[in-house]
């Protein structure tokens, strides 16, 4: 009987222990999930980073002020405090949604079709991290909150169009800056 | 008029190499000069001439050394200068050293076995301050292109470190390796390596045979480990027989319930299903594993009701038991693939399951109420056994025992009795069985085995339902002869089958032409030609067959007895002739014996 027992337990500690690691596996290397103390939100990186890319220059030569910048130093998010960053980064989000893509209309069609497919993923992005706010696992802290208001300042500085190609030429920096302060790779991932 | 300024200005930068590149604008004489600058975004610091790239003609700048924040941002600019002409500034887009993509330095291959080993060398020697972040390395993604120069097979592998190995290559094939580096997270500009071309070895099977023994003999353990635990589980010790079901001696009654088993069982029969039941499973399962048995297809008319019960008696041999099979019946002793074999009797009389003392136990559980005793034994409970035998008119199935005691049933067959139903020390227990020659009453009589009688009153002159007409004991086997007519089953085996023919003599039965089974008009006193076994033998298969239902058909004893040898045929053509000489008390023997089951 306790052969038995131990016949049935052990595929399904099998089972399990697979499971959770598939579950693990899903996302690519190119999907990291990032953790926001209990708050999980997958982001699909390359494909943000690869959609970026094709753009980059095209958007980046848009943008004639060079000494400005909205989102790097000094003002940089580098300094943000670990239990912060879920908050400033839902902010961001919010941010880009908000008042970034939908100010970018291009006149190429190619363009716009790659802001379209990164402003979708920040959408879902931008969802799950409301969720986790809501659970109240997202808490801001007064560093964070002078650190978001500077950013929407320098946005402010400028006129909207202007901005938001601005804003949307340093989107690098904020992926950089998820990547950075999120190091350390989830287990099972490939 | 303006100068074309520099086309396609772009930073292809890899670590600790930020290179920015640019193409010749439009009508620019290649003579042209290139001054480059270079600013951090955001920031308000003017832009800033790079000295190694002012005036240059070359179309690339290494700015690595004005580009080491690894955080920083950074913006370049190129115009020409074409004589007189100077052309606007082309920029670039920003450019961050995390951009840049992987250099590899240089990349060392050695062949181990049928294996190649790769080391990459990721840092130019002697360049310290740069060197990968721990992230930057754990991004790292290495597209190995590997390719077969013999056939110039290509294919591609990805390795996440910076060391590894090729395996499972072709042995003594040179391959050309050229690795390609790139990053998981972001899109980076990668250069392949140049081929490196290295000839494998032969395969290392040493270092193979280890693992593989060690890895047999783990799984050999726990196979053993697990068929230990399985024994356990399932065998038992083996419980001693009850004393119930031992009638003499020590026998191991073995009883096999066939199928619906009850059906028409009379009584004994049902009682024999218990007693089956009552048996140990060691039993039990020693029964099941004596597969000596064969079940004999049950007769196509329903005559027999469910499936015969066999019983098989195997009682410990007795000493002298021995003396009475000769060596050739025990080696004569054909496996009765056909139809049946008798379980491996030492040549111990058969046991009744019912310690039956009187000739009444007609209703003994046993069908065959066969009780094979030492020709020695005594004459009474062979007596009873066979009265046992004769007397049990209703049932069907008797065993006929076969006469040499040799083994199978163990049945000894002891002076023949003529009366009906009078073993003589046979002891077969064949209710009505025709007395086989009784030649088996001798000690040399040799115990065939038993051959299951169709269903049918084996009484003693009591007609087999189909009107096989048994005469009893004494039966008019009386022509049957000796021991001729009694089959010489190797009782060495016990045989599982419905129902027990006891086997006549070989010869006798050869001589009855299969044909002509109605027709008993056999001269069982004569002895069979043994050439005529051989011509039973071939059919015998399908006689064996039909031994049951045949016992069906009216038939004389002497011919049942015959038909008898149809079960046996494949045993009577192997047996030897040496038996088919034993001495032949015809009428007596085969009136007492004429049994199939004699004892």
């Amino acid at each position: 009987v306790s052969q038995a027992a131990a016949m049935r337990g052990s595929p399904l500690f099998l089972c399990l222990f697979s499971v959770s690691c598939w579950v693990n596996l899903m996302p690519t290397a190119g999907d990291k999930i990032f953790h926001f103390g209990t708050c999980r939100v997958s982001v699909s990186m390359a494909e943000i980073r690869a959609g970026f890319a094709a753009i980059k220059a095209n958007i980046q030569s848009r943008d004639p002020i060079r000494t400005l910048s909205i989102l790097s130093h000094p003002h940089s998010l580098h300094k943000v405090k670990s239990s912060d960053r879920c908050c400033i980064t839902h902010q961001l989000f919010t941010f880009y949604v908000d008042k970034v893509f939908k100010h970018c209309r291009t006149e190429d069609s190619f363009v716009n079709r790659k802001i379209s497919s990164i402003a979708n993923s920040f959408l879902s992005v931008r969802r799950k991290l409301g969720q986790c706010r809501e659970q109240n696992n997202c808490v801001c802290g007064e560093e964070s909150t002078e650190k978001f208001k500077q950013i929407l300042a320098n946005y402010e500085g400028l006129n909207v169009t202007s901005a938001a190609m601005k804003s949307l030429g340093e989107l690098d920096i904020l992926l950089d800056w998820m990547e950075k302060s999120h190091a350390g790779t989830p287990a099972c991932q490939g | 008029e303006g100068l074309a300024s520099p086309q396609h200005v772009r930073f292809t930068a890899e670590l600790a190499r930020h290179l920015l590149r640019w193409e010749p604008g439009h009508g620019c004489p290649s003579n042209a000069s290139y001054d480059v600058e270079l600013k951090v975004y955001g920031s308000t610091i003017p832009w800033i001439a790079i000295p190694e790239c002012t005036n240059t003609s070359e179309l690339s700048c290494d700015l690595t050394h004005y580009t080491l924040n690894p955080e920083g941002r950074y913006l370049a600019q190129v115009k020409a200068v074409c004589e007189n002409f100077t052309s606007s500034w082309q920029r670039t887009s920003t450019f961050s050293p995390q951009e840049a993509g992987l250099f590899l330095a240089g990349q060392s291959l050695s062949v181990v076995g049928n294996s190649i080993q790769v080391r990459l060398q990721l840092l130019l020697p002697g360049n310290i301050t740069l060197e990968y972040s721990d992230f930057q390395k754990e991004m790292a993604r290495y597209h190995v292109y590997v390719r077969r120069t013999q056939d110039n097979h290509t294919f591609t592998l990805v390795k996440k470190s910076a060391e590894f190995t090729i395996s499972r290559l072709f042995e003594v094939t040179e391959y050309c390796l050229s690795v390609e580096p790139t990053m998981a997270n972001r899109p980076v500009p990668s250069t392949r390596s140049d081929e490196q071309c290295v000839t494998t070895g032969h395969r290392d099977r040493s270092a193979e045979i280890l693992p593989g023994i060690l890895s047999s003999c783990i799984i050999l353990l726990l196979l053993g480990l697990l068929g230990a635990l399985l024994a356990h589980i399932y065998i038992r010790k083996p419980v001693r027989t009850p004393s119930v079901l031992v009638r003499q001696g020590q026998c191991h009654a073995t009883l096999w319930g066939q199928g619906k088993g009850a059906g028409s069982g009379s009584a004994g029969r049902g009682r024999q299903d218990g007693s089956f039941s009552s048996f140990s499973p060691s039993q039990k399962s020693f029964m099941k594993q004596s597969s000596l048995w064969v079940e004999h297809e049950p007769p196509s008319s329903g005559s027999l009701d469910a499936d015969p019960i066999q019983q098989l008696f195997l009682c410990q041999k007795e000493p002298w038991l021995d003396s009475s099979p000769d060596s050739s019946t025990s080696t004569a002793q054909p496996p009765l693939e056909q139809g049946w074999k008798l379980p491996a009797w030492p040549k111990d009389q058969l046991c009744l399951l019912e310690p039956t003392g009187s000739r009444d136990s007609s209703g003994t559980s046993t069908d065959s109420g066969i009780c094979l005793h030492i020709p020695s034994s005594s004459s009474s409970s062979s007596s009873s056994s066979s009265s046992l035998s004769c007397s049990e008119g209703p049932k069907p199935q008797g065993y006929r025992q076969q006469l040499p005691t040799a083994e199978d049933s163990g049945v000894g067959l002891e002076n023949p009795c003529p009366a009906p139903g009078c073993s003589s020390g046979s002891g077969n227990a064949s209710p009505g069985e025709p007395g086989l020659p009784p030649a088996t009453s001798q000690e040399d009589v040799e115990f065939r085995g038993y051959l299951q009688q169709s269903k049918g009153t084996v009484g003693p002159e009591q007609p087999l339902d189909k009107g096989l007409s048994l005469s009893g004991c004494a039966g008019s086997v009386q022509g049957l002869g000796s021991t001729d007519t009694v089959l010489d089953m190797e009782s060495s085996e016990l045989a599982v089958s419905k129902g027990y023919l006891k086997q006549s003599s070989p010869e006798h039965l050869l001589t009855q032409h299969l044909a002509p089974w109605a027709a008993p008009a056999w001269d069982f006193s004569s002895r069979p030609q043994a050439p005529t076994l051989l011509s039973w033998a071939a059919p015998g298969a399908p006689l064996t067959s039909k031994a049951s239902p045949d016992l069906k058909t009216p038939f004389d004893l002497n011919i049942f007895d015959n038909t008898a040898f149809l079960g046996t045929l494949p045993l009577v053509s192997s047996l030897s002739s040496s038996w088919i000489t034993p001495p032949i008390n015809p009428l007596s023997q085969l009136s007492g014996d004429s049994k199939d089951s004699r004892l």
